[in-house]
């Protein structure tokens, strides 16, 4: 037994240069201090360690912020104006809604992830006769999202506290259908990986009627957005893209003719005269999207193979 | 001296290989009952609850069956346990999903389908080992903590390696067939070694 005496210092010694190499605790600084500075103007209103993130809730004038705390960084979920809760404070919020540029007159929207429930609400105030699911994984958010961000369910909005994908899994045996699912799960600046691969688009489009189209949220800032873009180009023909700089809105859709640039932005005109919008609609579609650039070659994911724990790290220039 | 090294490598390999599928289980569960705290409650303690059972069969067989070539089987069934894993676990949690219980309990007893069997046989190894190395009782806690010093070290270098590199670089399945296969070689190793060299003890008489 000559050799264990090395072999357990060897391994010992590896754990010690992992820990040390850790830039959390690496720098002897302490983190409270040095990561987690509140602004001067923001007050805090909640925090609590929830069942899968730091969950907290502050305020800064009049825009109060849902953020999930990863790595030493406090990530914006979700956002409203208390003063005007349709003014939308989070850009992407204002890119989602180019969904209905494609579909204006849906019946039945899915949520996968809600944060503080800011858009499902807006949903629900004007579109007030669709059928708006929720499918949160967090008790503490759902709870977050009625305290403070003044989400309030009825029988046209529900939320199933679940994982997102064990709900739709079970929407799907019950064949429940959806004409947009919006897919807006994140963890802190990333997406699950099992909310990205291929197995999982296959189930959104088990949950989507024919002409159904899938909204989702991407980070085109990170080396596994390409992966995402090709595990799309994958499960869809057809595929449009709003904004680019930090959030990329794709949406994608298995029609035979997809609306042109034009019959999307008469859309976008005709719901905004119809709905009122505090966001330019029509401006949205028109800017399309900036950069979100991406090879078109290369591994998708699948649960299989799903790196994006070392990809959504890397930043691609 | 031969047979020493081959008992306490294929410890190592078998400790490696356990802690790899712990890792490989979280994975291989995510998709299907979500990534939070009760996919791996589950599984830890499900193969807690394996190798505990693992341990104290292994112990009553290592007592009847005091042959390499028991613990050689054990290995190579437990190997063999792994295939059916690799190809059919997309299909067994997707039927467990579909009960529609709770996260919790269908990440149990996904884990529990998939890991009982493989995991208690690998937790049979220790103690067995320790049977076919000890021929006087004052050595047996001796070897007793060598061995389970060394199957812990390979646990923890296969638990890091899996974790760090391997499941970032192979698919599951892969990682699952090779590791089923690194079994099958420790048996045949492990086997070979015994053969290869007979100790005093044995020449004189236990």
């Amino acid at each position: 037994m000559k050799y264990l005496r090395p072999l357990a210092f060897l391994s010992v010694a590896y754990v010690v240069v992992l820990v040390v190499r850790d830039p959390c605790n690496g720098d002897g600084t302490s983190p409270s201090v040095r990561w987690f500075g509140n602004s001067p103007t923001e007050q805090v209103l909640f925090e609590k360690e929830g069942l899968s993130h730091f969950v907290r809730v502050t305020q800064s004038g009049t825009v109060r912020r849902l953020q999930f705390r990863r790595a030493g960084e406090d990530f914006d979920e979700s956002a409203i104006d208390v003063r005007d809760r349709w003014q939308f404070p989070l850009q992407y919020y204002r890119l989602m809604l180019a969904a209905f540029a494609h579909d204006t007159e849906p019946t039945s929207v899915l949520f996968i992830g809600m944060g503080g429930g800011t858009l499902p609400m807006a949903i629900h105030h004007y579109f007030p006769a669709v059928r708006v699911d929720c499918v949160e994984v967090d008790p503490d958010i759902v709870g977050v999202a009625r305290e403070y961000f003044g989400f309030r369910e009825d029988d046209r909005l529900k939320v199933y506290q679940r994982d997102g994908r064990m709900q739709m899994r079970l929407f799907a045996r019950d064949k429940k259908q959806y004409d947009v699912v919006f897919l807006d799960a994140f963890s802190g600046g990333f997406i699950p990986y099992h909310l990205t691969t291929q197995e999982f688009l296959e189930l959104v489009k088990r949950l989507l009627v024919p002409d159904g189209i899938v909204v989702s949220n991407l980070r085109p800032g990170f080396a596994s957005y390409a992966y995402q873009r090709r595990t799309y180009d994958g499960a869809f023909r057809n595929h449009a893209t709003y904004g680019g700089e930090g959030n990329l809105i794709l949406i994608s859709d298995n029609r035979t003719t997809p609306p042109t640039m034009a019959q999307r932005l008469a859309n976008a005109e005709r719901l905004q005269k119809e709905k009122r919008f505090t966001v330019d609609l029509p401006a949205v579609v028109r800017a399309g999207a900036t950069g979100g650039y991406y090879d078109r070659k290369g591994p998708i994911l699948t649960d299989d193979f799903a790196p994006t724990d070392v990809l959504r790290e890397i930043p691609v220039d | 001296m031969v047979r020493t090294i081959g008992v306490g490598s294929s410890v190592f390999a078998c400790g490696w290989i356990l802690m790899g599928l712990e890792i490989v289980g979280g994975r291989m569960l995510t998709p299907y009952f979500g990534g939070g705290t009760w996919v791996w409650g589950s599984i830890i303690s499900l193969f807690l609850a394996a190798l505990s059972l693992g341990y104290f069969f292994g112990g009553l067989l290592s007592r009847r069956f005091p042959q390499v070539w028991a613990l050689a089987g054990i290995i190579v069934l437990a190997g063999a346990a792994l295939v059916p894993v690799a190809l059919a676990y997309p299909l067994v949690n997707e039927r467990i999903a579909e009960i529609g219980i709770h996260e919790r309990w269908g990440s149990l007893l996904a884990a529990t389908t998939l890991f009982l069997l493989p995991s208690m046989l690998l937790g049979m190894v220790s103690p067995y080992s320790v049977r076919l190395v000890t021929h006087r009782v004052e050595d047996v806690g001796s070897h007793a903590g060598s061995l389970y010093a060394i199957s812990t070290v390979g646990s923890c270098l296969g638990c890091l390696v899996t974790s760090f590199e391997l499941i970032l670089r192979f698919g599951i399945r892969q990682i699952l067939l090779y590791s089923s296969a690194a079994l099958l070689l420790t048996a045949v190793w492990l086997a070979g070694t015994w053969l290869l060299a007979v100790p005093r003890a044995e020449r004189t008489g236990p």
